[in-house]
Protein backbone atom coordinates (compact mmCIF):
# COMPACT_ATOMS: atom_id res chain seq x y z
CA UNK A 1 0.00 0.00 0.00
CA UNK A 2 1.60 3.24 -1.00
CA UNK A 3 1.06 5.19 2.48
CA UNK A 4 2.13 8.25 0.72
CA UNK A 5 -0.80 8.48 -1.17
CA UNK A 6 -3.27 7.75 1.11
CA UNK A 7 -1.34 10.68 3.32
CA UNK A 8 -2.27 13.20 0.22
CA UNK A 9 -5.88 11.98 -0.17
CA UNK A 10 -6.71 12.44 3.60
CA UNK A 11 -4.74 16.16 3.66
CA UNK A 12 -7.00 17.21 0.42
CA UNK A 13 -9.96 15.39 1.91
CA UNK A 14 -9.06 17.43 5.05
CA UNK A 15 -8.47 20.88 2.73
CA UNK A 16 -12.19 20.33 0.93
CA UNK A 17 -13.90 20.12 4.30
CA UNK A 18 -12.15 23.36 5.30
CA UNK A 19 -13.12 25.24 2.30
CA UNK A 20 -16.68 23.62 2.74
CA UNK A 21 -16.92 25.20 6.08
CA UNK A 22 -14.77 28.37 5.20
CA UNK A 23 -17.39 29.23 2.79
CA UNK A 24 -20.10 28.33 4.68
CA UNK A 25 -18.94 30.58 7.63
CA UNK A 26 -18.30 33.64 4.95
CA UNK A 27 -21.75 33.02 4.00
CA UNK A 28 -23.40 32.76 7.22
CA UNK A 29 -21.34 36.27 7.59
CA UNK A 30 -22.55 38.02 4.86
CA UNK A 31 -26.08 36.95 5.39
CA UNK A 32 -26.77 37.36 8.40
CA UNK A 33 -24.70 41.04 8.60
CA UNK A 34 -25.67 44.04 9.80
CA UNK A 35 -25.31 47.12 7.68
CA UNK A 36 -21.67 48.01 9.42
CA UNK A 37 -20.72 44.50 9.33
CA UNK A 38 -21.30 44.38 5.46
CA UNK A 39 -19.22 47.73 4.96
CA UNK A 40 -16.56 45.49 6.80
CA UNK A 41 -17.23 42.41 4.78
CA UNK A 42 -17.07 44.65 1.85
CA UNK A 43 -13.83 46.35 3.06
CA UNK A 44 -11.94 43.27 3.54
CA UNK A 45 -12.54 41.55 0.80
CA UNK A 46 -11.89 44.04 -1.87
CA UNK A 47 -8.72 44.88 0.18
CA UNK A 48 -8.10 40.99 0.03
CA UNK A 49 -8.25 41.43 -3.98
CA UNK A 50 -5.89 44.58 -3.40
CA UNK A 51 -3.37 43.45 -1.68
CA UNK A 52 -3.79 39.29 -3.25
CA UNK A 53 -0.22 39.35 -4.79
CA UNK A 54 1.71 41.07 -1.80
CA UNK A 55 -0.12 38.82 0.42
CA UNK A 56 1.23 35.63 -1.33
CA UNK A 57 4.41 37.30 -2.74
CA UNK A 58 5.76 38.33 0.89
CA UNK A 59 4.06 35.20 2.36
CA UNK A 60 5.82 32.94 0.01
CA UNK A 61 9.28 34.47 0.47
CA UNK A 62 9.33 34.64 4.23
CA UNK A 63 8.31 31.03 4.22
CA UNK A 64 10.84 30.08 1.60
CA UNK A 65 13.56 32.14 3.56
CA UNK A 66 12.45 30.10 6.94
CA UNK A 67 13.42 27.05 5.56
CA UNK A 68 16.51 27.85 4.37
CA UNK A 69 17.52 29.32 7.53
CA UNK A 70 16.85 26.31 9.64
CA UNK A 71 17.94 24.08 7.37
CA UNK A 72 21.47 26.21 7.15
CA UNK A 73 21.63 25.25 2.98
CA UNK A 74 20.21 26.74 -0.28
CA UNK A 75 18.79 23.40 -2.61
CA UNK A 76 19.25 23.43 -6.07
CA UNK A 77 14.88 23.46 -6.12
CA UNK A 78 14.85 26.30 -3.76
CA UNK A 79 16.91 28.58 -6.17
CA UNK A 80 15.01 27.34 -9.42
CA UNK A 81 11.35 28.03 -7.76
CA UNK A 82 12.53 31.30 -7.31
CA UNK A 83 14.10 31.75 -10.83
CA UNK A 84 10.84 30.28 -12.08
CA UNK A 85 8.68 32.24 -9.94
CA UNK A 86 10.27 35.80 -11.16
CA UNK A 87 10.22 34.75 -14.69
CA UNK A 88 6.83 34.16 -14.75
CA UNK A 89 5.19 36.60 -12.45
CA UNK A 90 7.36 39.23 -12.96
CA UNK A 91 8.97 38.90 -16.21
CA UNK A 92 12.71 38.78 -16.02
CA UNK A 93 14.57 37.42 -18.57
CA UNK A 94 15.58 33.85 -17.78
CA UNK A 95 19.36 35.18 -18.98
CA UNK A 96 19.89 37.71 -17.10
CA UNK A 97 18.17 35.42 -13.63
CA UNK A 98 21.15 32.42 -14.80
CA UNK A 99 24.09 33.85 -13.52
CA UNK A 100 22.43 35.57 -10.09
CA UNK A 101 23.26 33.78 -6.64
CA UNK A 102 19.98 33.00 -4.19
CA UNK A 103 20.59 36.33 -1.95
CA UNK A 104 20.08 38.90 -5.73
CA UNK A 105 17.30 36.10 -6.41
CA UNK A 106 15.33 37.30 -3.20
CA UNK A 107 16.44 40.83 -3.70
CA UNK A 108 15.07 41.05 -7.04
CA UNK A 109 11.55 38.98 -5.59
CA UNK A 110 11.19 41.50 -3.19
CA UNK A 111 11.66 44.67 -5.26
CA UNK A 112 9.48 43.79 -7.66
CA UNK A 113 7.16 43.25 -5.33
CA UNK A 114 7.99 47.01 -4.21
CA UNK A 115 5.73 48.31 -6.88
CA UNK A 116 2.48 46.25 -5.49
CA UNK A 117 3.23 47.58 -2.63
CA UNK A 118 3.44 51.42 -2.90
CA UNK A 119 0.48 50.84 -4.93
CA UNK A 120 -1.66 49.08 -1.85
CA UNK A 121 -0.29 51.66 0.65
CA UNK A 122 -1.40 54.39 -1.56
CA UNK A 123 -4.82 53.30 -1.66
CA UNK A 124 -4.98 52.48 2.00
CA UNK A 125 -4.06 55.75 2.79
CA UNK A 126 -6.20 57.31 0.53
CA UNK A 127 -9.15 55.52 2.05
CA UNK A 128 -7.66 56.78 5.74
CA UNK A 129 -7.95 60.04 5.00
CA UNK A 130 -11.25 60.17 3.80
CA UNK A 131 -12.00 58.49 6.39
CA UNK A 132 -10.80 61.12 8.72
CA UNK A 133 -12.21 63.62 6.45
CA UNK A 134 -15.81 61.82 7.19
CA UNK A 135 -14.71 61.33 11.02
CA UNK A 136 -14.36 65.08 11.52
CA UNK A 137 -17.39 65.73 9.88
CA UNK A 138 -14.90 67.88 6.77
CA UNK A 139 -17.07 66.60 4.15
CA UNK A 140 -20.29 67.88 4.54
CA UNK A 141 -22.82 66.06 6.57
CA UNK A 142 -21.87 62.87 5.13
CA UNK A 143 -24.74 60.26 6.16
CA UNK A 144 -22.26 57.40 4.56
CA UNK A 145 -19.68 58.20 7.43
CA UNK A 146 -19.71 55.24 8.88
CA UNK A 147 -20.03 52.60 6.15
CA UNK A 148 -16.74 54.49 4.95
CA UNK A 149 -15.51 53.70 8.72
CA UNK A 150 -16.57 50.34 8.05
CA UNK A 151 -15.07 49.48 4.89
CA UNK A 152 -11.95 51.31 6.59
CA UNK A 153 -11.55 48.82 9.22
CA UNK A 154 -11.96 45.84 6.72
CA UNK A 155 -9.05 47.49 4.92
CA UNK A 156 -6.66 47.40 7.86
CA UNK A 157 -7.46 44.38 8.71
CA UNK A 158 -5.81 43.50 5.59
CA UNK A 159 -2.92 45.66 5.68
CA UNK A 160 -2.07 44.37 9.15
CA UNK A 161 -1.59 40.99 7.31
CA UNK A 162 0.34 42.36 4.24
CA UNK A 163 2.63 44.78 6.97
CA UNK A 164 3.12 42.21 9.15
CA UNK A 165 4.08 39.50 6.36
CA UNK A 166 6.16 42.01 4.44
CA UNK A 167 8.14 42.46 7.44
CA UNK A 168 8.93 38.99 8.24
CA UNK A 169 9.85 38.20 4.96
CA UNK A 170 12.66 40.92 5.33
CA UNK A 171 14.02 40.05 8.87
CA UNK A 172 13.96 36.48 7.69
CA UNK A 173 15.85 37.94 4.62
CA UNK A 174 18.34 40.10 6.61
CA UNK A 175 19.01 37.12 8.77
CA UNK A 176 19.84 35.01 6.59
CA UNK A 177 22.33 37.65 5.20
CA UNK A 178 23.85 37.14 8.88
CA UNK A 179 24.27 33.56 8.35
CA UNK A 180 26.68 31.73 6.71
CA UNK A 181 24.51 29.94 4.42
CA UNK A 182 25.91 27.17 2.17
CA UNK A 183 24.40 27.57 -1.41
CA UNK A 184 24.82 25.09 -4.10
CA UNK A 185 26.36 26.17 -7.18
CA UNK A 186 24.99 25.92 -10.50
CA UNK A 187 27.04 23.42 -12.17
CA UNK B 1 14.24 44.74 13.85
CA UNK B 2 14.40 41.05 14.38
CA UNK B 3 11.57 38.75 14.80
CA UNK B 4 11.31 38.84 18.89
CA UNK B 5 10.40 42.85 18.36
CA UNK B 6 8.47 42.14 15.32
CA UNK B 7 6.12 40.01 17.08
CA UNK B 8 5.52 42.08 19.91
CA UNK B 9 4.97 45.33 17.57
CA UNK B 10 2.93 42.77 15.56
CA UNK B 11 0.78 41.44 18.74
CA UNK B 12 0.38 45.49 20.01
CA UNK B 13 -1.43 46.23 16.49
CA UNK B 14 -3.11 43.46 16.08
CA UNK B 15 -4.60 44.30 19.70
CA UNK B 16 -5.08 47.99 18.88
CA UNK B 17 -7.06 46.94 15.34
CA UNK B 18 -9.31 44.12 17.52
CA UNK B 19 -9.99 47.05 19.95
CA UNK B 20 -10.64 49.40 17.05
CA UNK B 21 -12.51 46.66 14.53
CA UNK B 22 -14.89 45.33 17.92
CA UNK B 23 -15.45 49.37 19.19
CA UNK B 24 -16.65 50.76 15.65
CA UNK B 25 -19.13 47.44 15.57
CA UNK B 26 -20.65 47.90 18.86
CA UNK B 27 -20.67 51.41 18.64
CA UNK B 28 -22.80 51.37 15.81
CA UNK B 29 -25.26 48.78 16.95
CA UNK B 30 -25.88 50.22 19.89
CA UNK B 31 -26.63 53.70 18.16
CA UNK B 32 -28.69 51.54 16.93
CA UNK B 33 -30.50 50.08 19.34
CA UNK B 34 -31.18 53.04 21.40
CA UNK B 35 -32.34 54.51 18.21
CA UNK B 36 -34.90 52.40 18.39
CA UNK B 37 -36.47 53.09 21.57
CA UNK B 38 -39.53 55.60 21.68
CA UNK B 39 -39.71 58.56 23.64
CA UNK B 40 -41.74 60.35 24.52
CA UNK B 41 -42.30 64.30 23.86
CA UNK B 42 -42.00 66.08 27.38
CA UNK B 43 -43.19 70.03 27.26
CA UNK B 44 -40.42 71.35 29.31
CA UNK B 45 -41.57 75.29 29.15
CA UNK B 46 -44.33 77.09 28.30
CA UNK B 47 -44.76 81.05 28.56
CA UNK B 48 -47.34 83.50 27.33
CA UNK B 49 -46.23 86.35 24.87
CA UNK B 50 -47.60 88.96 25.87
CA UNK B 51 -46.28 90.91 22.32
CA UNK B 52 -47.96 88.40 19.84
CA UNK B 53 -50.56 87.03 22.31
CA UNK B 54 -49.94 83.88 21.90
CA UNK B 55 -49.12 80.72 24.23
CA UNK B 56 -45.65 79.47 23.66
CA UNK B 57 -45.04 75.88 24.36
CA UNK B 58 -41.14 74.34 24.13
CA UNK B 59 -41.41 70.56 23.33
CA UNK B 60 -38.29 68.49 23.70
CA UNK B 61 -38.38 64.99 22.06
CA UNK B 62 -35.81 62.99 24.19
CA UNK B 63 -35.45 60.18 21.49
CA UNK B 64 -33.42 60.00 18.37
CA UNK B 65 -36.10 59.42 16.02
CA UNK B 66 -38.59 62.38 15.07
CA UNK B 67 -42.25 62.76 16.19
CA UNK B 68 -45.05 64.06 14.58
CA UNK B 69 -47.97 65.79 16.19
CA UNK B 70 -50.51 64.78 14.65
CA UNK B 71 -52.98 67.12 16.16
CA UNK B 72 -53.92 68.56 19.45
CA UNK B 73 -56.66 70.01 21.46
CA UNK B 74 -56.49 73.33 23.99
CA UNK B 75 -58.84 74.07 26.55
CA UNK B 76 -59.19 77.18 28.27
CA UNK B 77 -60.35 77.97 31.76
CA UNK B 78 -60.45 81.98 32.47
CA UNK B 79 -59.43 82.25 36.20
CA UNK B 80 -61.64 84.51 38.34
CA UNK B 81 -59.65 88.06 37.51
CA UNK B 82 -60.52 87.45 33.75
CA UNK B 83 -63.63 88.71 32.11
CA UNK B 84 -63.60 87.18 29.00
CA UNK B 85 -65.61 83.52 29.78
CA UNK B 86 -64.04 81.46 27.01
CA UNK B 87 -60.59 82.36 24.98
CA UNK B 88 -60.73 81.27 21.46
CA UNK B 89 -57.28 80.23 18.85
CA UNK B 90 -56.78 82.11 15.88
CA UNK B 91 -55.40 78.67 14.43
CA UNK B 92 -54.28 75.29 16.36
CA UNK B 93 -50.98 74.36 14.73
CA UNK B 94 -51.43 70.27 13.17
CA UNK B 95 -48.36 67.93 12.03
CA UNK B 96 -45.79 69.13 13.67
CA UNK B 97 -42.57 67.76 13.04
CA UNK B 98 -40.07 67.32 16.48
CA UNK B 99 -36.71 66.86 15.91
CA UNK B 100 -34.85 64.11 17.31
CA UNK B 101 -33.07 65.12 20.46
CA UNK B 102 -33.87 69.04 20.86
CA UNK B 103 -36.32 71.20 21.85
CA UNK B 104 -39.07 72.39 19.17
CA UNK B 105 -41.36 75.34 19.65
CA UNK B 106 -44.85 75.90 19.34
CA UNK B 107 -46.49 79.11 19.30
CA UNK B 108 -50.33 78.89 19.76
CA UNK B 109 -51.72 82.03 18.51
CA UNK B 110 -55.25 83.56 21.26
CA UNK B 111 -57.84 84.87 19.07
CA UNK B 112 -56.92 88.93 18.35
CA UNK B 113 -59.34 91.27 20.59
CA UNK B 114 -59.53 88.98 22.91
CA UNK B 115 -58.29 90.26 26.45
CA UNK B 116 -54.82 89.37 27.74
CA UNK B 117 -54.07 86.05 29.59
CA UNK B 118 -54.71 87.31 33.40
CA UNK B 119 -53.32 85.60 36.77
CA UNK B 120 -55.37 81.92 37.41
CA UNK B 121 -56.04 81.42 33.63
CA UNK B 122 -55.53 77.47 33.14
CA UNK B 123 -54.61 76.10 29.27
CA UNK B 124 -54.95 72.69 29.07
CA UNK B 125 -52.69 71.29 26.47
CA UNK B 126 -53.31 67.88 24.42
CA UNK B 127 -50.87 66.35 22.15
CA UNK B 128 -51.34 63.69 19.90
CA UNK B 129 -48.34 62.35 18.06
CA UNK B 130 -47.04 59.16 16.61
CA UNK B 131 -43.88 57.94 16.32
CA UNK B 132 -42.23 56.46 12.83
CA UNK B 133 -42.03 52.60 14.21
CA UNK B 134 -45.58 52.48 14.92
CA UNK B 135 -49.13 53.11 13.75
CA UNK B 136 -50.52 54.05 17.16
CA UNK B 137 -51.43 57.41 18.38
CA UNK B 138 -49.73 58.70 21.69
CA UNK B 139 -51.13 61.59 24.18
CA UNK B 140 -49.47 64.20 26.32
CA UNK B 141 -51.45 66.37 27.98
CA UNK B 142 -49.95 69.45 29.56
CA UNK B 143 -51.60 71.77 32.45
CA UNK B 144 -50.52 75.44 31.99
CA UNK B 145 -51.10 77.80 34.54
CA UNK B 146 -50.58 81.16 33.76
CA UNK B 147 -49.73 83.31 37.41
CA UNK B 148 -49.57 86.34 36.16
CA UNK B 149 -45.60 86.91 36.98
CA UNK B 150 -43.97 89.04 34.62
CA UNK B 151 -42.91 86.24 32.14
CA UNK B 152 -39.63 85.85 30.83
CA UNK B 153 -40.06 86.33 26.91
CA UNK B 154 -39.66 83.15 24.63
CA UNK B 155 -37.14 82.40 22.88
CA UNK B 156 -37.52 83.86 19.22
CA UNK B 157 -37.04 81.24 16.81
CA UNK B 158 -40.68 80.56 16.70
CA UNK B 159 -40.93 77.85 14.51
CA UNK B 160 -44.63 77.50 13.57
CA UNK B 161 -46.17 80.60 13.43
CA UNK B 162 -49.74 81.26 11.96
CA UNK B 163 -49.21 83.79 9.27
CA UNK B 164 -53.41 83.63 8.13
CA UNK B 165 -55.45 86.55 8.49
CA UNK B 166 -52.40 88.11 8.64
Amino acid sequence: MNWERVAWWIFWLTFAFALVIAFYGVSLAILTATSVEFAYLLGLVSFLLLGNRLLFGYGWIANLLDTVISVKEVTLTQKEAVKERLEKKNFEPLEKLEELSFKALIMLALKDLDYYRYAYYGVFLLLTLITLLTKFNLLGDLVIGKYVEGVFWGAATVTFFVWGLEQLSKVSFVEYNLMDVKEIKNQ
Amino acid sequence: MNRVVLFFVTSLLALVLGWGIGGYITYNKTIEAVGKIPASPIIVKSVYDRNNHAVVFSILNMGTLPLTVVSESFIFKPGKESSEKRYEMKNIPASIPLIPLGITTVALKLKEGTQELKSGDIVMATLHYVHPLSKDVYTVSHKFEFTGKPQETPPKEIKKENKEEK
